[in-house]
This record gives structure tokens, C-alpha cells and sequence, in this order.
């Protein structure tokens, strides 16, 4: 036991508090087999840690000893409510004669990993998955989330509570999946982490064009998911996205305007971050047993070690895009092929397949396929063709920095023109 | 806990279906029933009538109908009461179902008071580690 003054030691609280709090709650939902149930337990065994520990010294194991504390303090709470409903009695009495395990470090990284599974389960919403993982494992409130997805309050609310009942009610377990049933759920967590992401990087709408905090807030999520589990799609994952944050300073321009890749200022894209991401996407892909994220986050790699879009090697990325089109045929992923075979074999060839892709009804109102159209045309001096898709996916663009990005691009043509 | 298990077909393609093949779906969803029976993991098993036969009621007028719930493609023809110890392992009962294209499976706990009863035996019970 040590001891402070009242001071240090909340201090201390807090600073156990950002470290440790997560870890547990993961425990806590564990022994209790509630959320909220464990939310307020966390809450009671901090609580009793600031008053305990100025008279008492700080425990030597300060996290068991919250984990104890809210075990206590939970048992307490559902004899207070058994006044008014027996089976919470029926369900202390079960907590009380619980030993609850060991607390090595290694049974808590398992729980962390569990919240995880448990939270990103498949069995919840999509928006959910992603409320509820932002809630429980990065301790965000519900009042950051809604703003972070530009939601209502109470709608993130009431998903969170939502997904919070059906895990009870529908008997979701809190477990890591074995290992048949691994890759499936897995890929689950992945598609949540990288929905966070995507919306922190790509905001979907309003004007600012990104969302920091989202986005930083997925790559810890990746690390974390990384020392928990070492698997190459998540170690793909997490270079992936630290290969797309690495250009983020050049993919503004002063007015907060995108850019797009050819002419984004490489000398500001974060050379720590690409060699970070490199590395990983690499491990993942000599391990053989790699998916989605980490062919995408090849392909990101090519493009950060490129001194300039004429530099890319552009044959290496169609082949990316090959072996990603067969792990996953999807329109956007041709789409973004038939660009890079243009920039590999001319405008020309790029524009067949963009065609094509439309006279097959593919992504007609994507205004990305329309922008794609209209910078082939524009390469290929056909102006009022090229104007024509500019307006097409200007109109298909919601208000914001996206739509006003193709007004210019519209405007630049129109003042060649004359 | 106790799941029950909505199994929706396409009557349309199950009247097409040729007569051999329907007694093999048939025998087929009748092993699965006999298998997890053996391990107590099913209660129950009924095939229903076809929707044609179904009458809904309702406390808005119309107050009758003819016809099922739900109007949609695919109908209730199949319900069995399952009893698993969690979501997962529920799921991965009704997964074993072999209906192929004919439909799905719609796994729903019972109302939560026979739920959290159900729980509170269970508990009270030597406690089983998982």
C-alpha cells in the first residue's frame, strides 16, 4: 500500500482512469453479464477508489482491486432493486457465489477481446456495431458519437440502447469466437473499424471534408485489435488506413477544398506513417493468409512510394486491382481499376471500361464514376463531353466541399474554353 | 435458453419443387429435428399449413383478414422451439437447416419473462463454464 495526499491521489484516479478504465469494464460485463449493469459498477468502483484510497493507500493491484470494488458494489445494487423484483435477488446470490478468476494480464486482454467480438457482433445493426464499439471500448460519449456521424443524440442513444438489450435478451455471448467461426466475425470487426474511419476521413456530409478524431480514434482501435490478435488482415487493416492518414495534411488545399491525389504536395504526406504502413501491409501480405484491407493497403503502399502520379507504377496497381476485383467483385472496385488502367495504358482504355460499367447500369448515380468519366474526356480534349459528366456528378454530389471541387473543375474548363 | 426458429420458404418454388424432392427436404428437416432432440436441443417441430389456409387477426379493421401477417415472397412454414445457451450457438443450430434456396430462418428468443426465468434455473444450477 502506498499513500498521498487527497490530491496525488486523485490524480492517480484519473490517470488509472484513462489507462485502465476500459479494460475493467471488459472485465466487469464479463462477471456481471450486463452492460449497464457494469457501466454503473465502473462508475461505483471509481468512485470508492477516490474515497477509499487517500486513507487507505493505494491498493497494490489498483485495477483488481476495481474490478473487485464494482463486483461488490453491482451485488449491493441489485439487492437495493430486489425490494422490487425478486429474480435480482435469485441473480446476486448467483454473483455472490461466483469466484470470479484469476486477474492475470492475460484474462483481461481476453475480455478486452471479447467486448470487441461482442460489441461488433453481426447479429447487431451496422450503425450500432459502430455506436456501440465507439461507446464501450474508446469511452466516447454518446453526445461525441452523434456529432462524429452528424446524428441526432437521441438516435445514437437509442441504437446504443438497443443493441445493449438485444445482447442481453437475445443471449448474444460475450466470447471470442473459435476458430471456424473466427474469419467470419472477424471480418465483422474489421468492417466496423474501417466504417469509423472512413466516416472520420470521408465525412459524408456537411462541410468540413475530415473528422480527425474519428479517424485516429479507428487506428487505435487497430492497434488495440493488433496486440490483441495477431492476424494479417487486421495488421492489412491498420497499415491500410495508416497509409490513406498519412496524406492527410496534402489532401486539403487552404481553402478546405480536396485535392486530388496527382496533384497533392507529397512532401507533406507523413513519411513515419507511410513507413509504418508499408511494413505492416507488408507482413500481412507475406504471410499468405491476407484479404481485402491488406490488398487495398498494398495499393496504398504503391501510391506512397511514388515520387508523383507519373512515377506510380501503374502496372503493379492494375494487378493489385486484379487479384482485388476477384477477392471482392464490386462496381467501385472495377471502377477504380479502369483509372488505373488508364493511367497505365492512356485515357482511352480507361474510358471503355467506364462505359461499359455504365451501359451495364453500374454506379449511375455515383458521381464519382461521372468525375472519372469526365477527367478521361478532358485528357482526351473532348471539353463537351467532359463538361457534361462534371455537371452530372456535381448534381449527383450532396451540398459541401465535394460539390463545390466539381463546380471548379467546371469552371476551369468553361475559362479554357474561351 | 429457448429460441424459437421461423423457418419462411417460398411457397411458389416449394409447390414447383418435383414430389421427390420435396420428401427429401422434408426427411432432411426431420433429421435435423432428431438430431438435436437426442441432445434435448429441440422441444418442438410442427410444419404448418400453407399460407392460404392462414386468417390474421388484428384490433384495427379490417379486424380479419385472409392471408398471413407479412404478404411477403417467402412464408412461415416451419417453426421449431430450439433450447441453446446462447445466440451463437442457436444460430449455428438453425445455420444446419438445409433449406438452400428455399428460404431462411428467423431465430427469435422467447418473451423475456419465460427468458429471464429460464436464466434464473440455470443459474441456480451448477454453474457450467463456456
Amino acid at each position: 500500500m502506498r499513500n498521498g495526499n487527497d490530491s496525488t491521489i486523485a490524480a492517480r484516479v484519473a490517470a488509472l482512469y484513462r489507462s485502465d478504465s476500459r479494460r475493467v469494464l471488459a472485465t466487469l460485463i464479463r462477471l456481471l453479464g450486463d452492460f449497464d449493469l457494469a457501466e454503473e459498477a465502473l462508475q461505483d468502483a471509481f468512485t470508492a477508489a477516490l474515497a477509499q484510497w487517500p486513507r487507505q493507500g493505494e491498493p497494490a493491484n489498483p485495477r483488481a482491486w476495481l474490478v473487485s470494488a464494482g463486483r461488490f458494489k453491482a451485488i449491493d445494487r441489485l439487492r437495493r432493486r430486489a425490494r422490487f423484483d425478486a429474480s435480482r435477488e435469485q441473480l446476486a446470490q448467483h454473483l455472490e457465489m461466483q469466484r470470479p478468476e484469476s486477474d492475470d494480464d492475460a484474462s483481461v486482454e481476453d475480455d478486452r477481446l471479447r467486448l470487441i467480438f461482442t460489441c461488433c457482433h453481426p447479429a447487431l445493426a451496422a450503425d450500432a456495431r459502430a455506436a456501440l464499439t465507439l461507446r464501450e471500448i474508446c469511452d466516447l460519449t454518446t453526445e461525441e458519437i452523434a456529432r462524429a456521424f452528424l446524428t441526432p443524440t437521441p438516435t445514437v442513444a437509442q441504437r446504443i440502447v438497443r443493441a445493449k438489450n438485444k445482447i442481453r435478451d437475445a443471449g448474444i455471448p460475450y466470447r471470442v469466437p473459435d476458430a471456424a467461426e473466427l474469419a467470419e466475425r472477424l471480418e465483422s470487426v474489421l468492417q466496423v473499424i474501417y466504417l469509423v474511419f472512413n466516416e472520420g476521413y470521408y465525412a459524408s456530409a456537411g462541410e468540413s471534408l475530415t473528422r480527425t478524431d474519428l479517424s485516429a480514434e479507428a487506428i487505435r482501435l487497430g492497434r488495440l485489435l493488433l496486440a490483441l490478435l495477431p492476424d494479417p488482415e487486421v495488421r492489412g487493416l491498420l497499415g491500410l488506413m495508416l497509409l490513406i492518414e498519412a496524406r492527410r495534411a496534402a489532401r486539403l488545399d487552404a481553402a478546405g477544398d480536396p485535392v486530388l491525389l496527382e496533384h497533392q504536395d507529397r512532401g507533406r504526406w507523413d513519411r513515419a506513417a507511410i513507413a509504418e504502413g508499408c511494413a505492416l501491409v507488408e507482413q500481412a501480405l507475406g504471410s499468405g493468409r491476407f484479404g481485402v484491407y491488406s490488398l487495398q493497403g498494398a495499393i496504398a503502399a504503391v501510391h506512397a512510394e511514388a515520387a508523383s502520379a507519373e512515377a506510380t507504377d501503374w502496372a503493379q496497381i492494375v494487378g493489385l486491382y486484379d487479384v482485388l476485383l476477384r477477392a471482392q467483385p464490386s462496381p467501385v472496385v472495377a471502377l477504380n481499376r479502369a483509372v488505373a488502367m488508364a493511367m497505365r495504358d492512356g485515357p482511352q482504355a480507361g474510358l471503355a471500361l467506364i462505359e461499359a460499367q455504365l451501359d451495364a447500369g453500374e454506379l449511375r448515380d455515383y458521381p464519382l464514376i461521372h468525375a472519372a468519366r469526365a477527367d478521361l474526356y478532358r485528357r482526351l480534349a473532348r471539353p463537351d463531353q467532359a463538361r457534361e459528366s462534371y455537371r452530372r456528378a456535381r448534381d449527383l454530389s450532396p451540398e459541401g466541399a465535394q460539390k463545390r471541387f466539381y463546380e471548379r473543375r467546371l469552371e476551369i474548363l468553361e475559362s479554357a474554353v474561351e | 435458453m429457448d429460441y424459437l426458429c421461423l423457418i419462411y420458404l417460398d411457397e411458389a418454388r416449394l409447390a414447383a419443387l418435383p414430389r421427390s424432392e420435396l420428401e427429401s427436404l422434408v426427411s432432411a428437416i426431420g433429421v435435423w429435428e432428431g438430431r438435436l432432440r437426442q441432445h434435448r436441443q429441440c422441444l418442438a417441430l410442427h410444419r404448418l399449413g400453407p399460407s392460404r389456409l392462414a386468417t390474421t387477426v388484428r384490433a384495427r379493421p379490417p379486424r380479419l383478414h385472409d392471408g398471413p401477417c407479412a404478404g411477403e415472397r417467402e412464408q412461415l412454414s416451419v417453426v421449431a422451439l430450439i433450447r441453446a445457451p446462447d445466440l451463437d450457438q442457436a444460430l449455428q443450430l438453425a445455420a444446419a437447416l438445409p433449406l438452400g434456396a428455399l428460404g431462411g430462418v428467423e431465430v427469435r428468443p422467447l418473451a423475456m419473462e419465460q427468458t429471464r426465468q429460464a436464466c434464473a434455473t440455470a443459474m441456480t444450477a451448477p454453474s457450467r463454464r463456456g
